[in-house]
């Protein structure tokens, strides 16, 4: 996944003489963009807006596509197509750094990235309620691209969160997925095992036949399908009732095995896969709650220095972090060639924070 | 810089430009701070009537000379002193006014107009009220004990609870003696 490396040999200095000046360090982004956020989903967003005329969404849906969005906050990125890939370049003098950006969008080249030494890698998705990056092919297609992978290499959940989390049963039926629900024959999960979101209704848990789990036959049937088992079949599973949505109501919530080594996906998950980034960006919904112990902790990924460096989204959020977060990288105002990540980092994390603030929204990166 | 430069620059560059948006910062920002830089400059001299002069007058200037202050160049051990306390000063002085401020925002619950939303987001938007961000403001401000990872979790789980347990917690914060304390320095 080698992309393209330009590198001056050599440049003048802006007064004219016969300085020679070092050549820019080359910095590499990998810009994941996981399911239902592929850029084709949101050109055709776009396209819908601009026809509806709706200005605003118009506006929105170019500020995270990349690289329109991107380009607008820069003036000066160069953007180009490459094997069907978007990438572009940027070249700060201040910072003496030449970015090259990729964007990629499926597991495996995410997975690649990971495990490409020095490097930043973004995330930016569907958190899956805490399951991990998710990765599926452009049309929000029904299907296990929404779960483990249709193709578990290149499509589906990477996997890096606790070993339990608690779904709406709309989301696994509107999604068409087989997930791995919890047999109650095996006891309750650990409070430590279970997801944050999960771990409130841990006092409520009850043992559920499919057949309890929706008013509805019909969707009693398509859940069966889904969780492998017949519609009046006696198995139980470890269940509570929540309010996801004012859509839904109170709604059964499934405890799925989810977890981040060992899984279904293996070696394409958290326990498969060394991380040789430099830095990992996980811009999906509340991933620091979600995903930040699993990583830092369990799988023992700390940082040090300015080496092994993570951030995440502290609540719910939209994908236009993402664009934000690049622009107040790509502009810090020092020279940066080959020095430390971390007061550039730092500097990213303030301004960006400033920015959303600014903007109204909610969450912030951490 | 004037108002009315200030303005056209800002109607000047593209909204989206971030390295314009990054220059007006900078720009803005070295002209608000002009007064305040100097005024340190001149109240950090050898001792003298006019140094004095000028250290009540960035005594006077409040949050504005924070920053000044605490960017000049390191003095004597005296006027080192000098400089952190009236920095200090200045922002403990800035907390009281948050917090007289937020007092009256613990009971507003109103609910906040959810901002547009993205229709892929899979989660639901939930609803937040006046109170609950001004609660959350007043915690940051005073739980300075808490981590920032802590505070995070905190605010998040906080946000997951039912209204009633959302306002006992609100009514807890705001009975506690850290914010009373706050409140008294701003009367003081």
């Amino acid at each position: 996944m080698t992309g393209p490396a330009v590198v001056a040999a050599s440049r003048r200095t802006g007064e004219g003489d016969n300085t020679i000046v070092s050549p820019p360090e080359v910095r590499r982004i990998v810009v994941a963009q996981g399911i239902q956020f592929t850029r084709q989903d949101t050109l055709g967003l776009l396209a819908e807006a601009v026809a509806n005329g709706a200005e605003y969404d118009a506006w929105y849906y170019r500020a995270i596509l990349f690289p329109e969005g991107l380009a607008d906050r820069l003036p000066g990125l160069f953007s180009y197509e490459m094997d069907g890939r978007s990438h572009a370049l940027y070249l700060n003098l201040t910072q003496n750094v030449l970015y090259q950006i990729d964007c990629v969008e499926d597991k495996a080249s995410f997975r690649e990235a990971l495990l490409t030494e020095g490097i930043m890698v973004i995330y930016n998705g569907h958190a899956r309620f805490g399951r991990g990056p998710c990765f599926g092919p452009p049309g929000n297609l029904p299907g296990d691209d929404w779960e483990n992978g249709a193709d578990t290499e290149h499509g589906g959940i990477f996997r890096m969160g606790y070993p339990f989390v608690g779904i709406p049963v709309h989301e696994i039926i509107g999604h068409r997925y087989h997930p791995a629900p919890l047999p109650a024959t095996e006891p309750r999960p650990p409070s430590a095992d279970c997801d944050p979101e999960l771990r409130p209704h841990l006092g409520e848990l009850r043992a559920r036949r499919v057949s309890d789990m929706h008013r509805d036959p019909m969707l009693v049937e398509v859940l069966a399908e889904q969780l492998g088992v017949s519609a009046d079949s006696e198995d139980r599973f470890w269940t509570f009732l929540a309010v996801e949505d004012a859509e839904h109501g109170l709604e059964t919530h499934v405890v799925l095995r989810a977890g981040w080594r060992d899984t279904p996906t293996a070696p394409a998950d958290l326990g498969g896969t060394d991380l040789a980034c430099r830095m990992f960006c996980h811009f999906g919904c509340s991933t620091f709650q979600h995903n930040y112990h699993i990583l830092r902790n369990r799988k023992g990924w700390t940082r040090d220095g300015d080496q092994r460096m993570a951030y995440w989204q502290d609540d719910l959020a939209k994908p236009i972090g993402t664009n934000i977060w690049l622009s107040h990288l790509m502009t810090y105002p020092h020279r940066h060639d080959w020095e430390s990540w971390t007061d550039w980092a730092a500097y990213a994390v303030r301004e960006t924070n400033r920015e959303l603030r600014a903007g109204g929204n909610h969450w912030q990166i951490i | 810089m004037t108002p009315d430069e200030l303005r056209s620059a800002l109607e000047a560059a593209a909204p989206q430009d971030a390295v314009a948006a990054a220059t007006l910062a900078a720009r803005t920002r070295a002209a608000a701070q002009a007064l305040p830089a100097r005024a340190v400059e001149l109240a950090a001299g050898a001792p003298s009537a006019r140094a004095a002069q000028a250290r009540v007058l960035v005594g006077r200037l409040d949050e504005l000379a924070a920053s000044a202050l605490l960017d000049a160049a390191p003095a004597d051990a005296s006027t080192e002193v000098w400089m952190v306390a009236t920095a200090a000063a200045a922002i403990v002085g800035l907390r009281s006014r948050i917090a007289r401020r937020v007092q009256p925002m613990l009971a507003d619950r109103r609910v906040l107009p959810p901002g547009p939303a993205d229709p892929r987001v899979e989660e639901p938007v939930r609803p937040r009220r006046v109170c609950d961000e001004a609660y959350l403001t007043l915690r940051e401000l005073l739980n300075t004990a808490e981590t920032r990872n802590a505070f995070v979790m905190d605010r998040w789980a906080f946000l997951r609870l039912p209204e009633p347990e959302r306002d006992a917690e609100i009514a807890r914060v705001a009975a506690g003696q850290p914010f009373a304390r706050l409140l008294e320095d701003a009367e003081a």
